[in-house]
């Protein structure tokens, strides 16, 4: 039992939304909307916006060494007749979630506690969506937390 | 550089030359296995409300690919509007409808499972080929 990560899930969650809100290249794809971010409901009546929480976390611990994965799904919601706002905040997003460092260290999400050890974007994908000219981004990340030493 | 030398070169040779098919042979069962277990993991978690989706989740082999590859479908083709075609939107949601996310979902989970099945396959096939004389 990995019982450094009782805490995790809802810190993790904080880092997420706090990370997309802020990050300069989600600001600007949203152009002059503000990035709408919704968590806890589904809310989508107002568009664009991005949903994220549903979350997969693994026990991934070695002998001595804890460590959790997590799956994270992030979705992307837009009105628009064709698929550039979507495609545009879909690829804001994967740059946010791909962030590295000068030394090539994956630096998106910075979970108090917890240190990322690596992240990878495992799907990305946009569809139309039944309502009328919504359209659907899912962007799907793995990515490998320890406890901080 | 230092010479090496192959004891029986010719035995050595005809079994290297056999080793692809071994190899083959060896996998395809375990390809079909990972398959199969993707399906039954899946099977369990497909959205019921709607009805027919649970119908048309299968385990394919691809044409022409000699048992090497299978595919494990949900859903109809996009856009042909076939039976399933609302397997997408099941899995990833559609405004203001939360997805039910069962297909990916397990082949992450069954991904490492089924890499570590082929590798032992191929290491079963390496032992068995060169043990065997001929």
């Amino acid at each position: 039992m990995a019982a450094e990560f009782a805490a995790f899930a809802g810190a993790y969650q904080d880092a997420l939304g706090g990370w997309l809100e802020a990050h300069a290249g989600i600001v600007s794809a949203f152009g002059a909307n503000p990035v709408r971010l919704v968590a806890a409901t589904d809310d989508r009546t107002v568009l664009p916006c991005l949903q994220f929480g549903e979350d997969d976390f693994r026990d991934d611990s070695r002998q001595d060494s804890p460590a959790r994965i997590v799956t994270s799904r992030v979705h992307v919601w837009t009105r628009e007749p064709g698929m550039i706002l979507v495609k545009r905040i879909g690829g804001a997003v994967l740059g946010a979630m791909s962030a590295t460092d000068m030394a090539g260290v994956n630096i998106a999400l910075n979970v108090p506690g917890f240190q990322l050890v690596y992240g990878r974007n495992i799907l990305e994908r946009y569809m139309r969506d039944p309502a009328d000219n919504v359209r659907h981004g899912v962007l799907d990340f793995e990515m490998r937390f320890v406890p901080a030493a | 550089m230092a010479d090496m030398k192959i004891r029986n070169r010719k035995r050595f040779e005809r079994q290297v030359s056999r080793l692809g098919a071994a190899i083959v042979d060896e996998c395809k069962p375990v390809l079909l296995k990972n398959a199969m277990e993707l399906e039954a993991a899946i099977r369990p978690d497909v959205p019921r409300k709607e009805g027919d989706l649970e119908d048309t989740l299968g385990t394919y082999e691809v044409p022409d690919s000699n048992g090497q590859a299978w595919r494990v479908i949900e859903g109809a083709r996009r856009g042909t509007g076939g039976k399933g075609f609302h397997a997408t939107f099941q899995e990833f949601g559609w405004l203001g409808h939360p997805g039910s996310p069962h297909f990916f979902f397990h082949v992450r989970r069954l991904r490492a499972r089924g890499l570590q099945r082929i590798r032992r396959a191929v290491k079963r096939a390496l032992l068995r080929n060169f043990k065997n004389g001929g």
